[in-house]
């Protein structure tokens, strides 16, 4: 098992589960088994967390919904190089959602 | 097509020309307005349905004019001109936020074609009135303003206003014309348009701004002060008022919970920028900038005092005024600073004061400057400043560190009014300048070759929107808004690596139409974003039951008309792309090392290549414009 630390930058009201940090900020550090990929881990928390299966991680489709942004260690990867990323102790996956406009 | 028959000055003399080929219009009052400010007259055009089935209004009117009665030759300051005002079919037909205008004109810092989008009151005001658009030609001897009112039309002295900030001119105005506040929406120039500096802005409703290229100092070299719509008594029909509420309604479900706007307006992304790695920091020399959640607008709206102020008829309301509640600028109260400028002033120039963003946005609204260009500007000159190759010799006394706030609130002065060596160095923006400083400096500024400079983001992080606006044809974005949303049109494939070239020029390519199209409608962006869900409201409102690939295409129609118009008027291909500065790798943050110019020219070839264009030469090819309906203007670039 590895803990990986979730970085929802989704605003205060987001995860039922997760530690709010600030204003946008919330924390949730899960445990991912042994040569899971990011892939795996979010059909898993899709199903365990309503908010992340309604907002972030589409089950159906298998992948992140198109108003999400996620980083892999404060970097900005492809997203089939995300989705295969075997889980190490420690990482970090920031979720953002997708801006527009500004 | 151009007036024959002036009509005299006078708000009870305007002759109307004889309207031809009108038939039933819905969405619009079917007629332009145009102003010759050398004779001092005014007249109203017919506008036809095929015209405006081909350009539907905003930038397409805009295009249109600029492209007809602009020919190669004319600068941006000459009195021939034009200055094209122009609302939209959604414009004050009810669906919610519809209160914008366009401006397009040959500006004066990319010298090629530009458009800007204000939005607020104006564009639905000035159907009220009884016009779809203003086409303003000529220069006026004197300071003059104009008034709209009820199909008819005033040219007014305005020699007591020169020289006074627009926040005074709307004020004065609204005490002259004896209006209430919402009775009229006004839009001017401040002293920065008088002065003809580069990047001079439009400025009206309390803070609204057409920004982009210069457009206020078009309007300053043909002595046009102001122009005041009031809230007519006019109208005009809408097509399928039963299905218009419907879409509205679907519209507005769907734009409430589009990003945080609705709670915490555009700065609300302002962390979210951040941790993306598109926050513009000193002026793109770094990408950290750990206060971000002190600056933020959920900072603002729990920490100032904010009043709502929304734009016609938008429930969204993601305009406030705000009070600045804490730190040395308490008590200073503005329109809340939209995220452009609030990383302008924020973290751009080192500033890590949120009421000195406040106090600094309130300063380049005043003078009517555009906040983006004027950053930029400030940062380059900020870190000249600190590697010494700038001193205060240079700066006439101005100690231009980071975050300074008070020297650059001088030094937005001196430029307004082109005071000074550095105010006036300065005035001419940031390519200009650096270009005149020269040796490494010239490096460190951030622009396009064409001459514009970015919105206030780090694009390094952020491929798509550096791309369209190095390859844009309007002087800021074209095809993107800020990202692209392949998800949300037909038959285009999902973003899988925002990094990569070759797709960040397909799509680009691909998606590119469809917000030109958005902005021909007069509404504004937060209240449109959904192109289906506006499209609904676009065939309720004008009853022309168009497909999105209808709008797509004329989307497409006004950026290769504007192309040709720019080809024309001296674009070079090889100015599009970005400065060194803008162009370069990203010392630290999420994009990190991500090199764009390491294949820039095949990302252009094939950009070129997707939109139809010679992959050498960058000009639309002839079955591209045969295609969009432009065979007439195939000739033009021969």
């Amino acid at each position: 098992m590895s803990k990986v630390k979730l970085d929802f930058w989704m605003g205060k009201e987001f995860g039922e589960d997760c530690k709010p940090l600030s204003e946008i900020h919330s924390l949730l550090e899960v445990d991912a088994e042994d040569g899971s990929t990011v892939k795996a881990l979010f059909v898993r928390l899709a199903d365990r967390y309503p908010q992340i299966g309604k907002k972030i991680f589409c089950k159906k489709t298998q992948s992140f919904y198109p108003d999400i942004v996620v980083t892999f260690n404060d970097r900005i990867i492809r997203i089939d190089e995300l989705y295969n990323k075997v889980l190490q102790e420690g990482d970090k996956i920031t979720i953002l959602p997708m801006y527009v406009g500004g | 097509m151009a007036c024959n028959e002036w009509g005299m000055q006078s708000l009870s003399g305007l002759q109307e020309r004889r309207l031809v080929g009108v038939g039933k219009l819905f969405g619009y009052t079917g007629k332009i307005l145009r102003v010759d400010l050398s004779k001092g007259k005014t007249c109203s055009e017919a506008l036809d349905e095929e015209v405006l089935r081909k350009w539907v209004g905003g930038v397409g009117l805009g295009a249109k004019y600029l492209y007809e009665e602009v020919p190669p030759g004319v600068e941006w300051f000459d009195p021939k001109n034009r200055l094209i005002w122009s609302s939209g079919p959604l414009a004050g037909s009810g669906v919610f936020g519809a209160g914008t205008f366009n401006v397009t004109t040959k500006g004066p810092m990319t010298l090629i074609a530009g458009s800007s989008q204000a939005n607020g009151f104006f564009g639905a005001y000035l159907k009220f009135s009884g016009f779809d658009g203003i086409v303003f030609q000529g220069r006026s001897p004197n300071p003059v303003y104009l008034v709209v009112r009820d199909g008819k039309t005033e040219i007014r002295d305005a020699r007591d206003l020169s020289g006074k900030d627009v926040q005074m001119v709307e004020d004065d105005l609204r005490r002259e014309l004896g209006a209430e506040e919402r009775d009229v929406s006004i839009y001017s120039i401040g002293p920065a348009g008088e002065n003809k500096v580069l990047y001079s802005a439009i400025v009206g409703d309390r803070g609204h701004v057409a920004a982009h290229n210069g457009v206020g100092a078009v309007m300053g070299s043909k002595n046009l002060k102001a122009v005041v719509a009031y809230r007519g008594d006019l109208n005009f029909e809408i097509s399928d008022p039963v299905g218009l509420r419907e879409a509205n309604r679907e519209l507005y479900e769907f734009a409430k919970s589009w990003g945080p706007f609705q709670k915490f307006g555009t700065a609300g992304i302002f962390s979210t920028v951040y941790g993306l790695g598109a926050l513009p920091v000193k002026n793109l020399t770094t990408n950290l900038f750990p206060e971000h959640e002190k600056m933020n607008g959920q900072y603002i709206r729990s920490h100032f005092k904010v009043q709502r102020k929304p734009c016609y008829k938008c429930p969204i309301a993601h305009v406030v005024e705000v009070t600045v509640t804490e730190g040395p600028y308490s008590g200073i109260v503005w329109e809340e600073p939209e995220y452009e400028c609030l990383a302008g002033f924020g973290p751009m120039i080192g500033n890590t004061d949120l009421g000195a963003v406040v106090m600094l946005v309130r300063e380049v609204d005043r003078l009517g400057i555009d906040c983006n260009e004027a950053s930029w500007t400030v940062a380059w000159v900020m870190e000249c400043f600190e590697k010494g190759v700038l001193t205060q010799r240079e700066t006439e006394g101005l100690a231009l560190h980071w975050g300074n706030v008070e020297a650059v609130k001088e030094l937005l002065n001196r430029i307004a009014r082109r005071e000074g060596y550095i105010g006036n160095l300065l005035a001419d923006g940031v390519m200009r300048a650096s270009k005149k400083i020269g040796g490494e400096a010239a490096d460190w500024a951030v622009y396009t070759h064409k001459g514009a400079t970015p919105r206030g983001h780090d694009h390094r992080a952020r491929w798509a929107e550096l791309f369209d606006t190095c390859l844009t044809n309007t002087s800021t974005i074209e095809s993107t808004f800020g990202g692209v949303r392949p998800d949300m049109v037909d038959n285009l494939p999902p973003i899988t690596d925002p990094f990569s070239h070759e797709e960040v020029s397909t799509l680009n390519a691909k998606f590119n139409g469809i917000r030109q199209f958005d902005d021909c409608l007069g509404t504004c962006r937060l209240a449109s974003p959904h192109p289906k869900m506006v499209l609904k409201c676009f065939n309720a409102v004008t009853g022309w039951n168009w497909s999105l690939e209808d709008a797509f295409t004329v989307g497409r129609r006004i950026v290769n008309l504007l192309r040709v118009f720019n080809l024309r008027h001296g674009m070079k291909v090889e100015d599009e792309r970005p400065s060194a500065r803008y162009g370069s790798i990203p010392a630290d943050g999420p994009a990190q090392g991500k090199n764009i110019m390491e294949k820039w020219d095949p990302m252009v070839k094939n950009y070129y290549k997707f939109m139809g264009w010679d992959p050498e030469t960058g000009k639309p090819l002839p079955k591209t414009l045969e295609k969009l309906g432009l065979k007439d203007v195939i000739k033009d670039l021969q």
